[in-house]
């Protein structure tokens, strides 16, 4: 397959963006091939529902 | 093959980068990223720092599908106007194994794989609007320690 692109003139004013997340682009300029994957996972045994498993104690190391 | 077109920009501000992320001047042949994120939220925040290895979670090491190319296509540019030109841009975060380019990249990969777990001491409890439950939580089928 022949494929033709003809960039004509682009200009642009202003850009305003909150964010770039999660395996996304932004790009200003030229790219022959982009592969962005994103993965979410929540799957129901993500709700954990229990105490903490208990921290070890944080005890202040004493040099003497 | 057509050289690739050079961006112009006045001006540029981005408060923040961060996590396996770029901010590109200039142009590049390769940009490839990763992100693996275990975000735990928990009722009471405290945590250890070593709360469960990435390799307890199939998610991620679940393989990506990879696109590939079915028939080759011959692209040819033809740039009437070699410039892209741009007065301003402000990008207050850029974060995650994203990027932010001001010129071209030929390749760009990027992969990020987040693992979401809410932690409750309590079981929450069901908000009801009149009839409709708001939380489903009477279903929970998640792990009670």
């Amino acid at each position: 397959m022949n494929f033709t692109v003809v960039n004509k003139s682009l200009s642009v004013k202003q850009i305003n963006i909150t964010g770039v997340s999660a395996s996304s682009v932004f790009i200003v300029g030229d790219a022959d091939w982009i592969v962005c994957s994103s993965l979410f996972d929540t799957p129901p045994e993500s709700l954990i529902v229990g105490a903490p498993p208990l921290m070890p104690a944080r005890v202040k190391s004493d040099p003497a | 093959m057509t050289p690739p077109r050079t961006a112009v920009v006045r001006y540029v501000r981005v408060d923040n980068v961060g996590q396996s992320s770029i901010l590109n001047a200039g142009d590049a042949a390769r940009f490839q990223a990763e992100a693996d994120i275990f975000a735990l939220q928990r009722e009471v925040a405290d945590f250890a720092g070593d709360e469960a290895p990435l390799s307890m979670f199939s998610a991620f090491s679940e393989p990506i599908p990879e696109v590939k190319r079915r028939e080759n296509v011959f692209t040819s540019r033809i740039h009437d106007d070699p410039y892209i030109r741009v007065e301003e841009i402000r990008v207050i975060g850029v974060s995650a194994s994203a990027g932010m380019f001001i010129g071209s990249c030929a390749q760009m990969t990027m992969v990020s794989r987040t693992l979401n777990i809410r932690h409750f001491i309590q079981l929450p409890k069901t908000k009801t609007n009149d009839h409709i439950p708001m939380y489903p939580i009477d279903r929970f089928t998640g792990i009670v320690l």
